[in-house]
C-alpha cells in the first residue's frame, strides 16, 4: 500500500498556497507540481514549494506523475477541471462550493463514481473539533432523538454598496454562500439529513445576483424541523466565523459553534452531565503533524489522503457538495417566488 | 539581553480569545485606546512582571513606549513580526478594517518585487520590504527580542525557506535585537530547522496541561524541549485558551515541560493580580529571575 499521496495543486491563489504549505507539512502528502494559468504565480509557487510548475492541468498531467488533484481555482472552473481530472483517473479534492449549480455538481459526482475515484469537497468545518465532537455524541444519542436544528451564520462583509468590479467578483464567487454560508449549510445537512421541503424569504441588500439575507423554515427527510438564518449584511459581526448550530432532541439541547459546545441534558449521558455543561474547543484534543491557519484544515486534508491510501469512503463527498448546491438553489427559488417548495433531490447512485 | 521568567502577552489587546465571540467583542471594545492597554501593562509591571510582548499594532506600540518612558531598560520588550494585515494597511496608508482593499493596494505597490519574485523565484526582496516597514514601525519600543510570527515561521520551515529565515535573523540583529520564532508546530518546525541548520536562540511554542495546540503531540513537544538544550523556550497557550487555572498552567510549564519563560495574555487588572500571584507562588524568588540570552 502506498504511504504518501502524490498531488498536483491547480490554482496558486490564497487557498492553493495554503494547500501547498499543508501538503509540505503533512507527512502523508507529496507535492508533485503546481498549476496556475498566471505564469508569474505558477513560477513563484513552484519555486516556493520546490516543485515543477505548469500553466495548465493538461500540461501537468502529460509531464508529471501524480495520483490526485487539489482544485483551488475559482468556482467557475471546478466543473471542467473536476471532470478532466476524474476522467484521467485522478482522485480529486475540490474547494467549496463544488459547482454552484446542482446539475453540474451531480454530473461531477456521477462521473467520479463511474470512474471509481475518491472525491472530497472542502467543507472543512466538519473537521473542526466542536462540530465533529457534537456529531459524534449526537449519533450516540446524547440528545435522544433530534427534532429541531437551527443554523445561524452572520457576517458583516457586505454592509455598504460596492464598486462594480468588487461586486462582480463576489457574485462570481457565489456571493455569501461561497464566502461562508455553504459551510453552515453543509453542517446543517450533515446533522439533519436531506431537505424535503422549505419556505424561504430572501433579501438583496447590496448584491444583485444572489441574496444577502436569507431566512428559511425547513423539514428534513428524517422529520427534523429546521430554521436557517444566514446573512453577510448584518452590522457588527466582525468575527471571522459567526456560525452556530442549535440542536434540540427529546433528551436535551445543544448549541455548537467554533469556540464551544453548550448542552442542557435531562439525564447524564456519557461524558455529558445532567443539566448544563460547557466544553471549549481548547479542551477537546486536536493533534496533527502540521497545523496551519484554520482549525479544521489539517484533519480535512488528512482525511482525503487517508481515504485514498486506505481505500476508505471520503467525506464530505462530491455528493455532499451536490446537496449543498441544491439546497442553495432551493433557498433562492423559494425566496424569489415567495412560495414553499419541495426540492427534487437526485439519489447518490 | 535578558528574558524574564514571566511575561505579559498581547492577545487580548488585539481581541484574540479562544472562548467566545462575545469575549472577542468585549476585548475589542475594552482595548480600543492606548490608556486601556497601558493600564493593564502598568499594573503587571507593578506586580513585578518585566517582560512584555507586543504585536506591531499602533495601540500596543504606544502603550509599550509609555511603559519604556516609566521603566526604561528595566523591562524587556518582545515583538512579534510581521503583523501581516497591519503591514499591508500601513504600506498603503489605508483603513486597516478594509483588509481586502488594503491587500489589493499592497499587491499593486509591491508589484515590481512580486514580478521580480515571479521571474526569478526569489521572494527575498519582497519579504525584505515588508520587514523593513515593520521594523521601522516598532523601533520606538526598542525591542530586545523580535520573534517571527508563527504562521510565517511554520510556512518557512516546511517549505525549506532557509534564506528567508536567515534574512529575518539578519534584519533583526541589524535592528539591535535578538531573533527568535514562534511556532504552532514545534515538532515539525524544530526538525526542519535542524535539517536546514538554522538556529534560533529563542523559540516560543504552546505548552499546557491539556496539550492544546501542542503539535504533533504533547509527548513530542516535551521531548523536543528536553533535547533542545541550546534553545530558550517561552511557553505560550499556558492556560490552554482559558480552560486551565493559572496554577495548573504554570506548574505544567515550569515543572513538567521545564521551560525557562512563560507568556500569558491578560484581559484586566484583577486577572493580572490573580494570574501572577499563582506564578509567584510556584516560582518564589524565581519570579523575578531573568536569563541572559546570547545573540547567536
Amino acid at each position: 500500500m502506498q504511504d504518501k499521496l502524490r498531488i498536483a495543486i491547480v490554482g496558486a491563489g490564497e487557498m492553493g498556497m495554503v494547500r501547498g504549505v499543508m501538503a509540505k507539512g503533512l507527512p502523508m502528502y507529496e507535492l508533485a507540481c503546481i498549476v496556475d494559468s498566471r505564469g508569474t504565480f505558477a513560477r513563484l509557487a513552484g519555486k516556493q514549494f520546490g516543485v515543477r510548475h505548469f500553466s495548465s492541468y493538461e500540461k501537468a498531467a502529460s509531464a508529471e506523475q501524480f495520483d490526485a488533484v487539489v482544485i483551488s481555482t475559482p468556482l467557475n472552473s471546478h466543473h471542467e477541471l473536476g471532470l478532466k481530472a476524474v476522467r484521467d483517473g485522478k482522485h480529486v479534492f475540490c474547494e467549496k462550493p463544488l459547482a454552484g449549480d446542482s446539475s453540474l455538481a451531480i454530473e461531477m459526482h456521477r462521473e467520479a463514481a463511474a470512474r471509481g475515484v475518491k472525491t472530497q469537497v472542502g467543507y472543512n468545518w466538519r473537521f473542526h473539533v466542536t462540530f465533529s465532537k457534537a456529531k459524534e455524541v449526537i449519533q450516540k444519542g446524547v440528545l435522544g432523538e433530534p427534532k429541531y436544528v437551527r443554523l445561524m451564520v452572520y457576517k458583516s462583509e457586505v454592509v455598504r454598496p460596492e464598486e462594480k468590479g468588487e461586486k462582480k467578483n463576489r457574485e462570481e464567487r457565489f456571493g455569501f454562500y461561497g464566502a461562508l454560508a455553504v459551510h453552515g449549510l453543509d453542517l446543517l445537512l450533515w446533522f439533519a439529513g436531506k431537505p424535503s421541503s422549505l419556505s424561504a424569504q430572501t433579501t438583496r441588500v447590496f448584491s444583485s445576483g444572489l441574496s444577502d439575507l436569507i431566512s428559511a423554515i425547513c423539514r428534513f427527510d428524517g422529520g427534523i424541523h429546521g430554521v436557517i438564518d444566514l446573512g453577510w449584511s448584518h452590522h457588527g459581526f466582525v468575527d471571522k466565523d459567526e456560525l452556530s448550530l442549535h440542536i434540540t432532541g427529546t433528551e436535551g439541547s445543544m448549541v455548537v459553534n467554533p469556540d464551544c459546545i453548550e448542552t442542557y441534558l435531562e439525564r447524564e449521558c456519557g461524558e455529558f452531565p445532567c443539566g448544563d455543561s460547557l466544553v471549549y474547543a481548547s479542551e477537546l484534543p486536536y493533534h496533527t503533524e502540521f497545523w496551519f491557519t484554520h482549525r479544521g484544515l489539517s484533519h480535512e486534508m488528512e482525511a482525503f489522503a487517508n481515504a485514498v491510501i486506505r481505500d476508505e469512503k471520503p467525506a464530505p463527498s462530491w455528493y455532499d457538495g451536490y446537496l449543498v448546491d441544491r439546497l442553495v438553489e432551493a433557498l433562492e427559488e423559494s425566496g424569489a417566488s415567495g412560495k414553499p417548495i419541495s426540492p427534487v433531490i437526485e439519489e447518490s447512485e | 539581553m535578558k528574558l524574564p521568567r514571566v511575561m505579559l502577552g498581547s492577545n487580548p489587546f488585539h481581541a484574540v480569545s479562544y472562548r467566545s465571540a462575545d469575549e472577542r467583542k468585549e476585548y475589542r471594545r475594552r482595548f480600543a485606546d492606548v490608556d486601556s492597554v497601558y493600564r493593564v501593562m502598568e499594573r503587571c509591571a507593578e506586580l513585578g512582571v518585566k517582560g512584555f510582548h507586543s504585536y506591531a499594532k499602533d495601540v500596543e506600540i504606544k502603550s509599550i513606549v509609555r511603559l519604556r518612558e516609566k521603566y526604561g531598560d528595566s523591562i524587556t520588550v518582545v515583538s512579534i513580526l510581521p503583523d501581516i494585515y497591519g503591514a499591508m494597511s500601513r504600506q498603503v496608508g489605508g483603513d486597516s478594517q478594509d483588509k481586502n482593499l488594503a491587500k489589493v493596494k499592497m499587491l499593486v505597490k509591491n508589484m515590481p518585487s512580486l514580478v521580480s519574485a515571479g521571474v526569478t523565484g526569489n521572494l527575498v526582496p519582497m519579504v525584505d520590504s515588508v520587514l523593513k516597514t515593520e521594523l521601522d514601525f516598532i523601533k520606538e519600543t526598542r525591542p530586545d527580542f523580535i520573534l517571527l510570527h508563527g504562521t510565517l515561521a511554520d510556512m518557512a520551515c516546511v517549505t525549506d525557506q532557509k534564506r528567508l529565515l536567515e534574512l529575518f535573523q539578519e534584519r533583526v540583529r541589524k535592528a539591535g535585537a535578538i531573533p527568535g520564532m514562534t511556532t504552532h508546530n514545534l515538532g515539525t518546525a524544530y526538525r526542519k530547522l535542524k535539517e536546514m541548520t538554522v538556529h534560533f536562540p529563542v523559540i516560543e511554542a504552546p505548552f499546557n496541561p491539556r496539550g492544546f495546540m501542542m503539535q504533533p503531540s504533547e509527548e513530542k513537544c516535551l521531548e523536543i524541549r528536553r533535547e533542545a538544550g541550546d534553545v530558550h523556550f517561552i511557553a505560550k497557550k499556558v492556560l490552554a485558551g482559558g480552560s486551565v487555572e493559572p496554577r495548573s498552567g504554570f506548574l505544567y510549564a515550569y515543572e513538567k515541560a521545564g521551560v525557562q519563560s512563560t507568556v500569558i495574555g491578560i484581559g484586566n487588572v484583577s486577572e493580572a493580580e490573580e494570574t501572577f500571584a499563582a506564578a509567584k507562588e510556584i516560582l518564589g524568588d524565581g519570579f523575578h529571575e531573568e536569563y541572559d540570552i546570547a545573540a547567536t
